[in-house]
Order: C-alpha cells, then sequence, then structure tokens
C-alpha cells in the first residue's frame, strides 16, 4: 500500500499498481469530482467511515482488486447474498455485514471479503456509491477505482460493536 | 389511492427516493444526527435507513395524507419530476412520473414501526397527487 500527496495522512491510499492512475489529483478533487481525469473514482473516507476503509484496506492486501466493474443494475442482491449470507449477518449482529468488492460490482459475490461494520458507516457507504455510480453515469462493465482517503483515521483494531 | 407498491431489497442498509435526474452533488450525505434519526434528506432524495437484512421491505406509493396514529418518518417538500425508489447503487429507473420538470412535491414517509430494525414497511404520501374529483377522492369521507 502506498500514499499518494504530499503526506500519507493527507493523502490517497491506492494499491501499488493504480498510483499512476490518481497520482494527478488530490484527495479534495477525488471527493467532489468522483473522478481523476477519465477514471470514475469511488472515495472511502476513512474519516467518515473508519472500520469500511479498514476493511477495504485489508481487502487489497489479501489480494482483492481496487479496480472494479459496475455489475448489471438488479444484481447486487444476488452477490450481496453470496458474500453477507444470512449466517454471516446473523453472526456479526448488531454490526452490519460489510463487503468488498462490493456487490454491485462484476467483482462482488461469492469469494469477496466480509467485515463487521457499525451500521452508519453503512449507510454513509450507501450514499457514496449511489452518487459515484449517477454522478459517473456509469454502464454495466464501466471500470472504477476505489481509493481510501484520511488513512490515518484507519482504526488498528477490529470493530467490534 | 395506492399507486404503487414496491419489494425493495435494501443495499447499505438503505432505500433511496427521489429523483435520479438531479444532479448527484446535492444528493443526501449521512451525518451523526441523520444517522441517529433514521433517514437522511436533501432537496431531491431521501435514504432510509434500515438493518442488515436479508429480505425486502414493501415501499408504497399513495396520494393523500397518511392516516391518523400513522408513524410519520419525514414530512417536507422533495424537488421531484420523477420518483425512484430502490436500493442505493441499483437502479435509477423511475416508478412515477410527476411533472415534466422538477417541481416542489410536499412529501410524507411513514413507516411501520419506530424501531430501525422493525422497519418493514415505508409509505410515500403525496398529499398534492390527489384528485378530489376521482372515486378515492376527499368526498368519499364525507
Amino acid at each position: 500500500m502506498i500514499g499518494i500527496g504530499e503526506s500519507e495522512a493527507g493523502g490517497v491510499l491506492v494499491p501499488p499498481g493504480f498510483r499512476d492512475r490518481v497520482k494527478e489529483c488530490t484527495p479534495e478533487q477525488l471527493t467532489k469530482d468522483k473522478r481523476c481525469e477519465d477514471l470514475p473514482v469511488m472515495v472511502f473516507d476513512a474519516g467518515r467511515m473508519p472500520y469500511i476503509a479498514r476493511h477495504v484496506t485489508m481487502a487489497w492486501q489479501a489480494g482483492q482488486l481496487a479496480l472494479l466493474h459496475r455489475a448489471e443494475k438488479g444484481t447486487g442482491g444476488t452477490n450481496r447474498s453470496l458474500a453477507c449470507t444470512g449466517p454471516r449477518k446473523q453472526e456479526m449482529k448488531p454490526a452490519s455485514c460489510d463487503e468488498y468488492p462490493l456487490a454491485s460490482s462484476l467483482e462482488g459475490g461469492a469469494g469477496a471479503s466480509t467485515q463487521a461494520v457499525p451500521g452508519g458507516e453503512q449507510f454513509i457507504q450507501g450514499g457514496v456509491v449511489n452518487s459515484t455510480y449517477q454522478k459517473n453515469n456509469m454502464k454495466t462493465g464501466d471500470e472504477f477505482l476505489v481509493v481510501v482517503i484520511n488513512g490515518d483515521k484507519i482504526p488498528q483494531e477490529a470493530y467490534k460493536g | 389511492m395506492l399507486i404503487a407498491r414496491l419489494p425493495i431489497f435494501p443495499a447499505h442498509s438503505q432505500v433511496a427516493i427521489g429523483d435520479y435526474a438531479t444532479d448527484p452533488d446535492t444528493w443526501p450525505e449521512w451525518t451523526d444526527d441523520d444517522i441517529a434519526q433514521g433517514f437522511a434528506v436533501s432537496s431531491s432524495m431521501v435514504y432510509v435507513g434500515l438493518t442488515d437484512r436479508s429480505d425486502f421491505v414493501t415501499v408504497d406509493v399513495r396520494d393523500g395524507n397518511p392516516g391518523h396514529g400513522e408513524i410519520v418518518l419525514f414530512d417536507g417538500t422533495l424537488r421531484l419530476g420523477a420518483l425512484t425508489i430502490a436500493a442505493p447503487g441499483t437502479t435509477t429507473l423511475p416508478v412515477l412520473a410527476l411533472s415534466g420538470t422538477a417541481a416542489e412535491w410536499k412529501t410524507v414517509l411513514t413507516v411501520n414501526d419506530r424501531e430501525r430494525e422493525n422497519i418493514r414497511h415505508i409509505t410515500v404520501y403525496f398529499p398534492e397527487y390527489a384528485d378530489p374529483d376521482m372515486p378515492d377522492g376527499a368526498w368519499m369521507d364525507i
């Protein structure tokens, strides 16, 4: 994992292979524009979603991809049930089951990483996903890069509920 | 009058109700207060927060006003041209055309239970959509 920008704390976290795809854009630009040049970017702000950001970076380290592709609309529910299964959700209650890659991506579904996160972070993530897809007018198969900002806010410990 | 009934499989523990033709930059961003109250609202979109569930919630769209005793989650105005009800990131297809261009619509959202984990039914009321000349108009209540 590397930081891009003046410091890792204020920079952008992406897996090493994607540094060049966002090096021209600041965290502020990425958050506002939801893209860097012609690449749609989904920004997970660890200041607002610390445990989801933690999950995403851990999933990257475990080999999950940062460059995802939008799945056909309507397939998210199926993907979600393959990753955050009923028993898995039950096990995590009252926390929310987060999955990465996103259920609404072609890479989501069976084999996705799952972790318990606060329900409020799940709400925030939903808003980010919704607006990123719409702002970039994304269609099935369109690629987008997931990045994390404010990486210094990522907690060391897993969410315990 | 029931205008539409949709079974929605929530994503990110929420359902989005609003107009996807509006600028995404204006859509709600959940704050701590929003999370506490169970919904986030902007000029053209409402996110209703639920819990992590594996089944559908039912969302009804009705004209008129909520009945006495219904639990009101949101009572305000949304700027809408068409209404989409969906889990975030799933579809943008409208279920109801309201006006050719976005206009202010009084909107009331009710839920079946005050506890977030028990919400299974959301109703969207558009009081101004009611037609007094229709058989289900207000004169029927006389």
